[in-house]
């Protein structure tokens, strides 16, 4: 029994796609953040496309930027397999979700990652003392202490929105038997939803 | 059931949802922010479904088959 297997009896499919696919992102992060200018200079090898935004040269380049790990993952699939064909495209697969993973956690504002390659460290770099760091961080988290997140609508604001919809929608549906035989109702909806927009 | 009909059957409407989820949690300036605008969305779909119940309700009452 192949170790491949193994894992998929013991983690099901979807737990193997999710363990090679964090497998494949882990690696590609430490191979950018310790060669960093290294991973650059192989990438400027890659022939440029950036040349315009269509969505096909988008992808395009972002297929390029997943191929090292889907090769990885797909390596550690083939490896646990024993080279079987199968496991190997599934494995490459989940290699594909770690560009995915990549380009989400960028994207949300409050996951510090910003997958950057590290940089070549530069001599007699000045470091914040400790001390005073932890100082910063106290003093900046008294200053967030009394933030709160308010509701952009009131219970009145949520309120007349059902009213301004329930009257609409009498006007308009009262001789109909349903909400589903009125042709209104999904028009009156979508209203309702753009009113909505601002509470949300 | 084959992997590959579970996707089709399942993969518009997660796509959808993790569409939505995304654009919320992207969209949003900490977990907190997150967090309270998934609640709020959840009290919005919870008081449009019970305005439809109740506006469907009184349509099949008014007009008995």
């Amino acid at each position: 029994m192949s170790l491949f297997a193994i894992l998929q009896a013991s983690l099901t499919t979807p737990g193997v796609i999710g363990l090679f696919a964090l497998i494949a992102f882990v690696a590609v992060y430490l191979i950018r953040k310790k060669w960093g200018p290294q991973w650059e200079r192989l990438a400027a090898y890659v022939p440029a496309l950036n040349f315009d935004l269509t969505p096909g040269t988008v992808i395009l380049s972002k297929f390029v930027q997943a191929l090292p790990s889907v090769l990885i993952a797909a390596a550690l699939g083939a490896v646990s397999s024993g080279a079987s064909l199968g496991p190997t495209l599934l494995a490459a697969l989940a290699g594909l979700l770690a560009p995915l993973g990549h380009e989400f956690a960028k994207a949300v504002p409050f996951i510090p990652y910003k997958g950057e390659t590290g940089e070549a460290k530069l001599p007699g770099a000045p470091k914040l003392p400790t001390g005073l760091m932890a100082l910063m961080i106290a003093v900046s988290m008294w200053g967030c202490a009394g933030t709160q997140i308010k509701d952009p609508c009131s219970a009145a604001d949520k309120a007349e929105i059902q009213r301004e919809y329930a009257i609409a929608f009498t006007e308009k549906c009262f001789s109909f038997d349903s909400a589903a035989s009125c042709p209104y109702t999904n028009d009156l909806k979508a209203e309702r939803a753009k009113s909505e927009e601002k509470c949300r | 059931m084959p992997l590959a009909s579970i996707i089709a059957a399942l993969g518009p409407f997660l796509l959808k949802e993790f569409e939505s989820l995304g654009a919320l949690i992207v969209s949003s300036k900490s977990p907190a922010e997150a967090i309270a605008r998934a609640k709020r969305n959840l009290e919005m779909d919870a008081m449009d479904a019970a305005t439809d119940a109740m506006l469907d309700e009184a349509l099949k009452r008014l007009h008995p088959k």
